[in-house]
């Protein structure tokens, strides 16, 4: 048994880490430069895109100014959501071992990666801001802004804060922001719909700003009282998911990261209740192609997530028809696109498996076939639902466009595996292999002609 | 001898499926115990507990006679682990990861310490590498050395026999002997039955479970 010395304090065992990690590395300040440029030239160009949309819309309604705050408030709630799945504070297996297993104070050496977060929630809240002032006219400018910093940092801290108290379980209350922002922007719709005349909005308070900004202040200065109560469970639950989040970044290949949480998902679940198929179906003919569609509905059935998902985007096109009617019917083969994806779970996994295939047996057509029945369906049902957000209906909107947006969904579900070799070609985002390039725009391609269609053929 | 690790109706469920359902042991100062039992049977989600590494749904773990809580200085300076989720910075060296977790916890002669451990582990050659350069057995080495450079009263090891060759295994028979001989309690799960029962003092069985019941910690 060895006994202990003297614990340094925490700022110089960081110290000592960063010195050593220096030591074998090069082009830091390069890096650094790089990612300020990519700050300041795709943040500029994003004011730019979204002043000029403000600009081309043209005087903000009250129905804008509404719609618009409930979607950022939807989107803020969603930002949130995420940032209690990573943690927000996460400690990779290196940093666990190597530097939280020292007994130096903890919550020291949480501070900074707190404060951190907070500011990137601060940041992404000024941009909802932003957006906010200049899709719907929403003044002061800087007292919008101020107010999305305020609250994109309370939300962050308020993360932080839980993650303090040990709370790992999402409590249905953390549904509210993203469930007000969806409920709000469908109550604004319904409203719209109907021809009542929305209050017209007064500019934005501007202790409404401060209040936000305070609030932010007050949360965080708790989360970080409560730091050193973290613990190594709580920082190695969402290590996993950043983990998935850089490689999936790193190799643009977001099922890297959905495999993950899914994952996650059903090991959460853990059990599920056996049930047997109904025997009425060995009765019917094709009786395997029945016995396949109802293991597929039984799977959907224990993804609620998918089904809240698919009906949350009908949203989408209605608001979009309300912010920037020009852009109604391409923002709702978008959704259509993303909402039918999210039934195609199955398809992608029997394409993406031949043991699976060997092991239910038939040819892949017929698999294929009996695994896009639901994705059909659904694509139906969210169509004719999704119909009142284009008043004038073009004929190809009937039949053409989701039968096309079907065989989008087909194509990118049913693509070859992942390949990272070949040539590579230079982009905005760096040297990507031209294979995977192809394999990532599979399905996205067929969209994007669709929707260029849909802009000039009404 | 006094008992330094002691386990009261451990709980931990995955959804409704019930891992470790009300596990009750002690472990004495300079007492070797090993968690045996089948793939799957719980026994890594055992020791993630004991370490902190994960939260209990039930039970308590104490060690010393205090509330076993990770995020406790005292608690991180008495428990040394390896389990299977160790990992390094792939910009230090494995010297620079020894020296960086004995400075951490104030291991008097920190430098002397390591260079014993290294030389001991055969980690002389591969001290100044980088982790992408070394293979699975001297990962495993390095990992392994983490516990040795720093204080402890208890060691909590996951099957440390996977990937050693027989000199290093001979190693471990040896260090862990001297260790319980030092008044280190080891809890260890393995599935090497020479290593227990060269090491064991006692062993904590885990039951037969079936296909479905495994353990989802348990890689191996």
């Amino acid at each position: 048994m060895t006994l202990a010395g003297a614990v340094p304090r925490t700022a110089r065992l960081r110290a000592e880490l960063r010195a050593a990690r220096r030591r074998h590395r090069e082009g830091r300040a390069g890096d650094l430069y790089l990612a300020l440029m990519f700050v300041v030239v795709y943040g500029g160009l994003s004011y730019r895109a979204v002043a000029g949309l403000g600009r081309l819309l043209g005087h903000a309604e009250p129905v804008r100014w509404w719609l618009a705050g409930a979607v950022a408030l939807a989107l803020a709630g969603l930002g949130y959501r995420g940032a209690r799945v990573f943690g927000p504070l996460v400690a990779g297996p290196a940093e666990q071992t190597w530097a939280l297993s020292t007994p130096v104070d903890r919550g020291r050496w949480l501070l900074g990666p707190l404060l951190v977060r907070v500011v990137a929630g601060a940041l992404g809240g000024a941009v909802l801001g932003i957006g906010f002032a200049a899709l719907a006219g929403a003044h002061p400018f800087a007292w919008v802004a101020a107010t999305g910093a305020g609250l994109g940092a309370a939300l962050v801290a308020l993360a932080g804060l839980l993650q303090t108290r040990h709370l790992r379980r999402i409590h249905p209350l953390e549904w509210v922001p993203a469930g007000a922002g969806f409920a709000g922007a469908t109550a604004v719709l319904v409203v719209h719909a109907r021809d009542v005349a929305l209050p017209v909005p007064a500019a934005m308070p501007v202790p409404v700003a401060i209040a936000a900004l305070v609030l932010a202040a007050a949360l965080t200065v708790a989360a970080a009282r409560g730091l050193g109560r973290v613990d190594r469970a709580a920082l190695a639950s969402g290590a996993q998911i950043a983990d998935a989040t850089a490689t999936a970044t790193i190799f643009l290949d977001p099922t890297l990261l959905f495999g993950v949480l899914e994952a996650r998902r059903w090991r959460a679940l853990g059990r599920v209740r056996r049930r047997p198929f109904w025997s009425g179906w060995s009765r019917l003919p094709g009786r395997r192609w029945w016995l396949l569609l109802a293991a597929e509905t039984r799977r959907l059935a224990r993804r609620p997530g998918a089904l809240a998902v698919w009906a949350a985007l009908l949203v989408v096109p209605y608001s979009v028809a309300v912010l920037a009617p020009v852009f109604g019917m391409p923002a709702r083969l978008v959704a259509a696109y993303f909402a039918t994806g999210r039934l195609a779970r199955g398809l992608r996994l029997v394409h993406a498996s031949p043991a699976l295939r060997r092991a239910i047996g038939g040819d892949d057509r017929y698999l294929h076939a009996v695994h896009l029945v639901v994705p059909a369906l659904g694509l139906a049902l969210w169509w004719l639902a999704s119909a009142g957000s284009v008043p004038a209906q073009p004929p190809q909107a009937l039949l053409v466009y989701p039968l096309a947006i079907l065989f989008a969904v087909y194509r990118g579900a049913t693509g070859p595996p992942r390949s990272y070799d070949g040539g590579a070609v230079d982009t905005p985002f760096g040297l990507i292999p031209a294979a995977l390039l192809a394999q990532l725009f599979r399905g996205v391609d067929v969209l994007a002609v669709v929707v260029l269609v849909s802009l000039f053929v009404r | 001898m006094a008992e330094l690790l002691v386990v009261r109706n451990l709980v931990r469920r995955f959804g409704d499926r019930t891992v470790l359902d009300r596990l009750s042991f002690e472990l004495d100062a300079g007492e070797v115990c090993a968690v045996v039992g089948p793939n799957g049977a719980g026994k890594t989600t055992l020791l993630r507990c004991v370490v902190g590494a994960d939260r209990a749904d039930g039970g308590s773990i104490r060690l010393a006679g205090r509330q076993l809580v990770e995020t406790d200085p005292w608690v991180r300076a008495s428990v040394a682990s390896v389990l299977d989720d160790v990992d390094f910075f792939p910009d230090l060296s494995v010297r620079e990861h020894l020296d960086l977790l004995a400075f951490g916890h104030g291991t008097p002669d920190a430098a002397g310490t390591v260079e014993r451990i290294v030389a001991e582990l055969g980690l002389d050659e591969a001290q100044d590498q980088l982790p992408a350069t070394l293979s699975s057995g001297q990962r495993r080495r390095a990992a392994l050395a983490s516990c040795f450079v720093r204080p402890r009263r208890l060691l909590v090891l996951d099957e440390p026999e996977q990937r050693l060759d027989v000199a290093g295994r001979a190693w471990l028979t040896r260090t862990l002997l001297a260790e319980r001989d030092a008044g280190t309690a080891v809890l260890l799960a393995s599935h090497d039955p020479e290593l227990i029962e060269a090491v064991a003092d006692y062993h904590l069985e885990f039951g037969d479970t079936e296909p479905g019941d495994a353990d989802p910690e348990e890689a191996g």
